[in-house]
C-alpha cells in the first residue's frame, strides 16, 4: 500500500504548514494545515460544485441519495448500494473537479474513538470503491464522525443501523 | 588455636543469645482492618470569621467526599497553632487528628493561613505549613490544605488540587470546561456548535490538546489555558484525534488515517513532524505513553477484537496486554507505570477495569452499564471517568481498589470525557 | 524476667487458653486502628518487630517486611502505635517484651 504521490506531497508540506502556523498561536478560525481548498465552502456562482448540488437536488437523480449503509460491524458496500456508488462515480466524473468528502458514521455503542476509526473505514471503503470505478482518489477525503453525529439517538437496533453508514458530500457542503 | 577457640566461644554465645531473643518474641498474626475511616477534628481556624468564605468547610467537603475520612464534631472548639491542643477533650470526641490554626492578615486583602496538624493519640505533631492566599486564591488554597491533611494521614498524595476538563453537551451546543477535581467551578475553554472529545493534559498542565469537528472532520487541536488561544496540531487529510501528550511534553501520539486506515503515529510538536510508529493493516487507536516515556499503549483489532496492546514508542513489534473478553479499549497507564485502566465489554455492558501490569491481575471496579473514557488521577489511586445516569452523562471517580466511589459534579447537563490534570509541578 | 516461649508453648503452669487469650487481646486491638490507606490491591503482609514496657506501652515499632505498599507499612505502624497500651496479660507470665507482628489487613 504505497502513497500517491500527491499523499507524499501532503506528507511533506504538512509539517512546513504546521511549522507556519505554530511558531506563533493562531487565533480561533485560523485553520492551518490542511490540503483542503480553504475557499471550498464559498461556492462561487455558476461553478461546477453549484451545478452538481443543482443537479442532485432533484429526488429522481440517481445520485440523490447520500448515504449508504452497513451491517454491524462491518465495512463492506453491499450489493445493494451497488448502483448508488456508480451513480455517484459517474457524477464525479462529470464534474472532475470537484472534491468530495466522504463522512463515515458508527453507531454509539463502544469507545468513542474506536467508534472513530470504524466509521473511517467506512468511509475508506466507500472512497475506493469509488477510485475502483476511476475516480481519482486524490480529490476524495475520507474521514469520520465516529458516533458524535448521529441522525437518531434511541437505543435499538433501528436507530442504531440508521448510524452505521457514510453519507457522500459535494463541495459547497463542507 | 586459642584465638580460634574464643571467636568460636563468642559466636557460639551469639548464637545462643540470638536463639533467645528469637524464643523470647512472641508471633502474633493479624489479618483484617477495621473498616473504618479516619476521624479527624476540623474546629475553625482562629480569626477564619474574617475571610470572604470558610477555608475549613472546603476542606471538611473534599475530605469527607474521599471516603476515606470522617469529620469528628468539635462544636465551638477553636484551636490556634501556637499551643498545645486539649487532646484528651478531642480524643474523649473520638478526633484522631486535629487541625489547629489561625488566619492573619497581612496586607488588604491578602491573609495567612498558620497550621499544625496534631495527631492526638500520639499527642505529636505531624506536619506544619503556612498558605498564603487572596480571595481569589481562597478555594485553591482550602484544597492544597485539604491535600495536606489528606497526605499526613494516609501517606498517599492528595488530589484535591488537580484539574478536572471535561465536555458538556446541551442540545447542539458542546463546552469545553475546565474546573476543580470535582469539576466544579469550572470555566468555559470552548464552546461549539460541533462536537468536542479526547481532551488531554499536558504534563505541566498549560494546555490541553483535544479533538473538534467543527470543520466537519476530526481535527487535533492544542488551546493553552492561561490565555484561551489555540492552534491547530493536526489536519492531515483523513481523520486526526486521540491526542496523548508524551511526559516531557515534547511530543503528542495521535491516530491519524492518512494512509487509509486509523494508525498512530507521534508528532514531534518541537520539529514540526508527524513520524508514524504503528503499522498494521488494521486499527491501531487511543494511544497513551508509559510515565517513563518508552511505550506506548493503545487499542488494536489487528487480532480480531479491539485489545490493548504495547509497543515501543518509536515504534516496533506490539505486545498484547489483554486477553480476557472480546472488546477492551481506551487505555490509560497510572502515574507509576504500573497498571492500567480501560474498558472491557462483558455481557453488552461497558466497565471499567484496573490492571495491574506486573502480575496480571484484573478488578472490574464498576457495575454500570456504558461506562467510557477512563483516566488515572495524577496521584495514581483514584480513577475518573464518564457514565451515563439516568440517560445523561455524568462524571465519577472510583479508587482502584474499588473500595471508594464518589459522583463528582452532575450539572444536570449531559457531560463526557473527564481528562484529570497532572499535578503541578 | 518472664520470657514467653515463642512457638514452644507456654511457660509451665500457664495454659494455652490463657496465651491463646492474651495472643487475642492483642490482635484485636490492634485490628481496631487499622485503617487501609486507597490503591491497596491484592493480599499485601507486613512484618513489624514490636517493643512493649510492660504496662503495655509501645516503645519501638520496626518494619522488618513491607507489605509492598509504603502507604500501607504507614498506615499499619499508625495502627500499632495507636493500640498503645496493649492489653497486658492476666498471668504476668506470659508478658513478652518483643513482639513480632504479622499483619494482613485485606484478608478475612
Amino acid at each position: 500500500m504505497g502513497l500517491h504521490l500527491r499523499q507524499w506531497m501532503v506528507v511533506m508540506v504538512a509539517p512546513a504548514v504546521l511549522a507556519a502556523c505554530s511558531s506563533t498561536p493562531t487565533e480561533e478560525g485560523n485553520v492551518g494545515v490542511s490540503d483542503r481548498d480553504v475557499a471550498a465552502s464559498a461556492v462561487a456562482s455558476g461553478s461546477p460544485s453549484e451545478a452538481l448540488l443543482a443537479e442532485i437536488k432533484n429526488p429522481a437523480h440517481p445520485a440523490h441519495q447520500r448515504s449508504i449503509y452497513f451491517d454491524f460491524d462491518r465495512y463492506e458496500i453491499k450489493p445493494e448500494y451497488q448502483s448508488l456508488v456508480v451513480a455517484h462515480a459517474q457524477l464525479m466524473q462529470k464534474y472532475p473537479t470537484v472534491k468530495v468528502l466522504i463522512q463515515g458514521n458508527a453507531d454509539e455503542r463502544g469507545s468513542r474513538e474506536y467508534n472513530l476509526a470504524l466509521g473511517q473505514k467506512r468511509a475508506e471503503a466507500v472512497k475506493q470503491a469509488l477510485a475502483a470505478l476511476g475516480v481519482a482518489a486524490e480529490r476524495i477525503e475520507a474521514v469520520s464522525l465516529g458516533e458524535e453525529k448521529p441522525v437518531c439517538t434511541e437505543r435499538n437496533e433501528s436507530c442504531y443501523a440508521q448510524n452505521r453508514r457514510a453519507d457522500i458530500l459535494y463541495e459547497g457542503e463542507f | 588455636m586459642v584465638g580460634m577457640m574464643r571467636t568460636l566461644a563468642c559466636l557460639m554465645m551469639l548464637w545462643w543469645l540470638g536463639i533467645q531473643v528469637a524464643m523470647a518474641q512472641l508471633a502474633i498474626e493479624i489479618t483484617g482492618s477495621s473498616g473504618r475511616q479516619i476521624a479527624v477534628a476540623l474546629p475553625y481556624l482562629v480569626n477564619e470569621e474574617a475571610l470572604p468564605q470558610s477555608l475549613t468547610e472546603i476542606v471538611r467537603s473534599d475530605l469527607e467526599r474521599s471516603a476515606l475520612f470522617r469529620v469528628v464534631d468539635v462544636g465551638w472548639m477553636r484551636v490556634p497553632e501556637d499551643l498545645i491542643p486539649d487532646y484528651a477533650a478531642l480524643t474523649q470526641r473520638g478526633a484522631e487528628a486535629v487541625l489547629a490554626g489561625s488566619v492573619y492578615a497581612t496586607a488588604p486583602g491578602v491573609w495567612e493561613a498558620r497550621l499544625r496538624l496534631f495527631d492526638t493519640v500520639r499527642r505529636s505533631e505531624l506536619t506544619n505549613r503556612v498558605v498564603q492566599f487572596n480571595a481569589g486564591q481562597l478555594r485553591a488554597a482550602a484544597h492544597r490544605i485539604a491535600d495536606l491533611i489528606y497526605e499526613a494521614l494516609t501517606g498517599v498524595p492528595g488530589y484535591f488540587t488537580t484539574r478536572l476538563a471535561y465536555v458538556v453537551k446541551s442540545g447542539n451546543r458542546y463546552e469545553l470546561k475546565i474546573g476543580d477535581y470535582d469539576g466544579s467551578h469550572a470555566a468555559t475553554a470552548l464552546v461549539s456548535p460541533e462536537p468536542i472529545i479526547s481532551p488531554s493534559w499536558s504534563p505541566d498542565g498549560h494546555q490541553l490538546a483535544y479533538v473538534s469537528f467543527e470543520n466537519k472532520k476530526p481535527v487535533v487541536y492544542i488551546h493553552e489555558v492561561a490565555t484561551g488561544r489555540r492552534r491547530v496540531a493536526a489536519n492531515f487529510r483523513g481523520s486526526n484525534s486521540a491526542p496523548a501528550w508524551s511526559p516531557d511534553g515534547r511530543k503528542l501520539a495521535v491516530t491519524l488515517t492518512q494512509d487509509g486506515i486509523s494508525q498512530i503515529y507521534v508528532l514531534d510538536l518541537t520539529l514540526n513532524r508527524a513520524f508514524r510508529v504503528s503499522r498494521s493493516g488494521s486499527i491501531d487507536t487511543e494511544p497513551v505513553f508509559s510515565p517513563d516515556g518508552q511505550w506506548l499503549y493503545f487499542t488494536s483489532d489487528r487480532g480480531g477484537s479491539p485489545q490493548i496492546y504495547r509497543m515501543p514508542a518509536t515504534g516496533g513489534d506490539a505486545q498484547r496486554i489483554t486477553f480476557e473478553g472480546s472488546y477492551n479499549v481506551s487505555p490509560d497507564v497510572s502515574p507509576d507505570g504500573r497498571a492500567l485502566t480501560y474498558i472491557t465489554r462483558i455481557d453488552g455492558r461497558f466497565r471499567v477495569v484496573y490492571h495491574d501490569l506486573t502480575t496480571g491481575y484484573r478488578q472490574i471496579l464498576t457495575d454500570s452499564e456504558r461506562d467510557e473514557s477512563p483516566a488515572f488521577a495524577p496521584t495514581g489511586h483514584m480513577i475518573v471517568y464518564a457514565t451515563e445516569v439516568g440517560g445523561r452523562g455524568v462524571l465519577a471517580a472510583v479508587s482502584t481498589d474499588g473500595r471508594v466511589r464518589l459522583r463528582l459534579s452532575a450539572s444536570g447537563a449531559d457531560v463526557r470525557e473527564p481528562a484529570w490534570g497532572r499535578l503541578p509541578r | 524476667m518472664a520470657l514467653a516461649q515463642g512457638r514452644s508453648g507456654a511457660p509451665s503452669g500457664v495454659s494455652d487458653a490463657a496465651r491463646a487469650s492474651y495472643i487475642d487481646a492483642i490482635r484485636a486491638k490492634v485490628r481496631q486502628h487499622v485503617v487501609v490507606p486507597p490503591g491497596v490491591v491484592g493480599n499485601p503482609e507486613a512484618v513489624f518487630d514490636v517493643v512493649q514496657l510492660p504496662d503495655g506501652t509501645v516503645v519501638e515499632v520496626r518494619l522488618v517486611r513491607s507489605s509492598g505498599f509504603a502507604a500501607l507499612d504507614v498506615a499499619l505502624e499508625r495502627a500499632i502505635r495507636a493500640a498503645s497500651p496493649l492489653p497486658t496479660p492476666p498471668d504476668h507470665r506470659l508478658f513478652a517484651r518483643e513482639l513480632r507482628l504479622i499483619l494482613r489487613p485485606l484478608a478475612q
